[in-house]
Parts: C-alpha cells; structure tokens; sequence
C-alpha cells in the first residue's frame, strides 16, 4: 500500500509538471509563428471566394 | 435542494416537458476538448527517461523535471510509468465528467431583464427597480450585462438596489442593420447620447466595468455636464502592462482581421475567448475536473454554472471594433500613450471634471493590476480600492460585498452627499 502510494504520488507530480510544460512550449514564443492567424485568415477567404463563386454558379442558392 | 432547480429539474423530465437544451460550451469546444485530449493522452510520456525524455521537456522546466527524475531514480521505472498512464486516464476521465454534467446540468440563471428606458438601435438601457437614485452601469462589449446580476446573493445591481438605487444597465444587443461599421468612437458617441436622454432631471454618476469602464470614461468626457462621477472596475489602461507571449503573438496575428473587411461583418465571441484562453491554456482543463469533484445541487455547482454561461455567451460584435479594441488597445497601446482619439478629441482621463473611483483586483489576470492602475494615475485623484479577487470574482465572488458593492455604494453616497 505505501509503495503504491508513493507511486501515485510520483505520478500526480509528473502529471502537474506535465501540464505545465505543455503550456511553456505552447507559450514559447519560438514555437508560435507569429503569422499563423494570417495564414488562416488566408486561407478562410480563399475558402469563401470558392464558396461565392460556387453560389454563382448554383444560381445564387 | 432550492425550488428553483427543484422546478428546472422537473421540466428537464423525460416524461413530461422537453429536456433543457445541451450546452455547446466551453468556446470554442473544440480548443477545450482538444486541449485536455491532447495532455492527458501524451501525458503517458512524461516518465520516460533518459535523453528521449529530455527532449519532451521545455527548457525552463529542466531543473524541475531533473529532480522529479533524481527522486524516481530509485523506484521501479515500469510500475512508475503505469502510475502516470493511469492518473492521466483519471484526469481525463475526470475533465469529461465535468465537461459533460456542465453541458447538461438543467440549472439556468433566472432572467431578470429590467424595463427599457432609453435605447438606440440594438442598445438599450433597463431599468432595475422603479425608484431610487438612478446609476448607468456600462458592461463590456465582449460578454453581456448579466456578470451584473448574476444570482441573488452574487448581484452588484441588487446591492446597488437594496442602498437605495436605481441601477440602469446597458445592453449594447447584437450588432443589427444599424450597427453595420460602427467602431468603438461610434458606440461610445452612442453611449453618450444615452447619457444625455436618462441625465434629464441631472447628472447621474456612471459605473463600467472591464471595457465598459473605458467607454464610459470616453462617453462622460464628451456628455461631461450629464456625469457627476464616475466609477471604473478593472478597466485596463496600460494594455502592455503585462503581456504574454501567447497574447502577443495572438494579437498581432489578429491585424489579418483587417483583410476580412468587406466579406465578414461581425467577429464571434469564440475568437475572443481564444485570447482568454491564450492567457492560461491549462485553466479550462483545472477548472472542469474541479466541477466534477462538486456536488451538482451545491450552490457552488450553480456558481460555476453561472460564471461559466456568462462567459461563454456574448454577442458578435462588430468587425470594426474587434479591429479598434485589438489593434488600437492591445496592440498600439493608444489609451496610455495619449494617442486615443475620439472624433479627433483624444481620450484623456486628466480632463475628467467628475469625481472619479476605480477598483484594481488585486489578482486580475484578464486585466493585470498595472494596467488599470495606469488609469488611476491618469486620472485626477481617484478614490482606488484594491479587492483581494481576480476579474470576475471581484464582481461575482463571495467576497464581493465587501470588496466591491459596498466600497462603490459608500462612495456614491459619498459624491452625493458633497455635491
């Protein structure tokens, strides 16, 4: 029982740590480009220019 | 358990009345979901040692992990990792728990609207009360009014009521024909033209909250003679006061937004709530496997819930204020540099003729405490409370009496009593 215990309190230890170093890296500014959202609005508008032009041609449905 | 949800619970009964609809919350799900997914499931990984492990681990987390490491270096390397595998399935476990009796918990607030008094276009101003001594409250564009009066108990309108006012809110509504391009200077003219039309029988003190603190500042400039004072609740100033990396970069990705002029017209709450949840990526995670841990019927249960609606609904709001709050505010810093104009008047708190009061949660992390201080020394010698809650406990919490309704009533009384 006490060596399970400490077993599960390693765990929580490396679980909480875990987290928190997902969230450096998604944090990092090195990791992030900084035109991603561009890109995505990019993209977005391409998607709805394709959208328009497939409305044009379904007569406007 | 209360009669109010005793009643909810009944009409969510199978046999009887069509079930409460589902909440799609978080926002973005999505984000939430895939967020909590995505740790508890690599998570197995944390325990793997040597020079692979190393390598999944952020560099300012190293000395951290080496001595987790240096303390497992005596157990039993297989068992331990089946531990780890096994916790996370349980946080996992425990997050969708959580999530799931959030989305179809029956509890909703009860609605209390008010009666309008005053409105233009899709904003209106509700009434809270018949009589007493009138105070405009302005919320945020971003979520609605209802943080205001969330629940009996938990109510800066009711606190405000029960000292003898008549609070009148501001619902700025979803933006409509007749809010198509306007920008922040064009609903802060809005809001002081409604100024005007409720100050008829004289200047009323104004209260804003969080953004609505500085649309009311700009408002009771331009309508000066309609506002005998005014009170601002965590109304950031300094918008690079403390800024994340996250936030920075989701920010300046946010100009993009520019380009989307002339195809989308409105920006959805959920890519605001993409910012709030930049700020501390593991806090949605935390705070539902909390949930779970909770009693459902407990008031606190229904204090999440409460919160947790609130700020998951909003309006869109306009194209052109999304780019003026980002671009303007959290980008270029305007109000702070005393580059923030209006109609070409810049927005300047030094020239604010009102008594002035302004509360600075002490652990705010929407709107950190240096920011609105900026606006307190921008201000001519305002009356500054610091309640010991963050952003939206200092509003909703149970500390909120204390260190929020009762030093802001005191003070209108004050202001009152002076003039």
């Amino acid at each position: 029982m006490e060596g399970s215990e400490k077993y599960a309190r390693l765990a929580e230890r490396y679980l909480d740590l875990w987290q928190r170093n997902l969230v450096a890296w998604a944090l990092d500014p090195k990791v992030i480009a900084p035109d991603a959202l561009a890109a995505f609005t990019e993209a977005f508008k391409k998607v709805h220019d394709h959208a328009a032009g497939g409305e044009e041609r379904n007569g406007g449905r | 358990m209360p009669p109010a949800a005793k009643n909810v619970t009944a009409a969510a009964s199978p046999q009887s009345e069509p079930r409460a609809a589902v909440r799609l919350g978080p926002r973005p799900l999505a984000l939430h979901t895939g967020t909590s997914l995505f740790t508890w499931s690599s998570a197995v990984m944390a325990a793997l040692p040597g020079p692979a492990g190393a390598a999944l681990w952020h560099p300012s987390l190293a000395d951290e992990r080496a001595r987790l490491e240096g303390e497992s270096a005596l157990v039993e390397r297989p068992a331990l990792q089946l531990a780890v595998a096994q916790e996370a399935g349980r946080r996992l476990q425990d997050f969708l728990a959580g999530l799931s009796a959030y989305q179809h918990h029956p509890f909703r607030r009860p609605e209390h609207q008010g009666t309008q008094v005053a409105g233009a276009g899709a904003t209106r101003v509700l009434a809270h009360g018949d009589s007493g001594r009138p105070v405009l409250l302005v919320p945020s564009l971003i979520n609605p009014a209802t943080i205001l009066d969330l629940l009996p108990g938990r109510s800066f309108v009711r606190a405000l009521a029960g000292r003898g006012y008549r609070p009148l809110v501001v619902d700025w509504g979803a933006p409509g024909a007749a809010e198509t391009g306007m920008g922040l200077g064009a609903y802060i003219n809005r809001l002081a033209g409604l100024i005007a039309e409720i100050s008829s029988d004289g200047p009323l003190p104004v209260v804003g909250y969080c953004m609505g603190g500085n649309l009311a500042l700009a408002a009771s400039l331009i309508a000066e003679d309609c506002v005998s004072a005014l009170a601002l609740l965590a109304t950031p100033w300094n918008f690079h006061a403390d800024p994340a990396p996250m936030s920075a970069h989701f920010l300046e990705g946010l100009r993009a937004f520019e380009s989307l002029d002339g195809i989308a017209r409105t920006v959805p709450i959920e890519v605001f709530q993409v910012f709030f949840a930049s700020l501390d990526p593991a806090l949605t995670d935390r705070k539902f496997r909390r949930f779970a841990s909770l009693d459902p019927e407990s008031d606190e249960a229904r204090m999440f819930i409460a919160v947790e609606d609130w700020a998951n609904s909003g309006d869109p709001v306009t194209l052109e204020v999304a780019i003026d709050c980002l671009a303007d505010w959290y980008i270029d810093n305007r109000p702070v540099r005393g580059t923030w104009a209006i109609d070409g008047e810049t927005v300047d708190p030094g020239r604010l003729a009102a008594p002035a009061f302004v509360a600075v949660p002490r652990r705010d992390r929407i709107v950190p405490p240096d920011s609105a201080l900026a606006l307190a020394e921008a201000l001519p010698e305002p009356t500054v409370v610091r309640p010991p809650s963050g952003h939206v406990g200092m509003m909703v919490s149970s500390a909120a009496e204390r260190g929020l309704y009762g030093p802001v009533a005191d003070w209108l009384d004050d202001v009152s009593r002076k003039r």
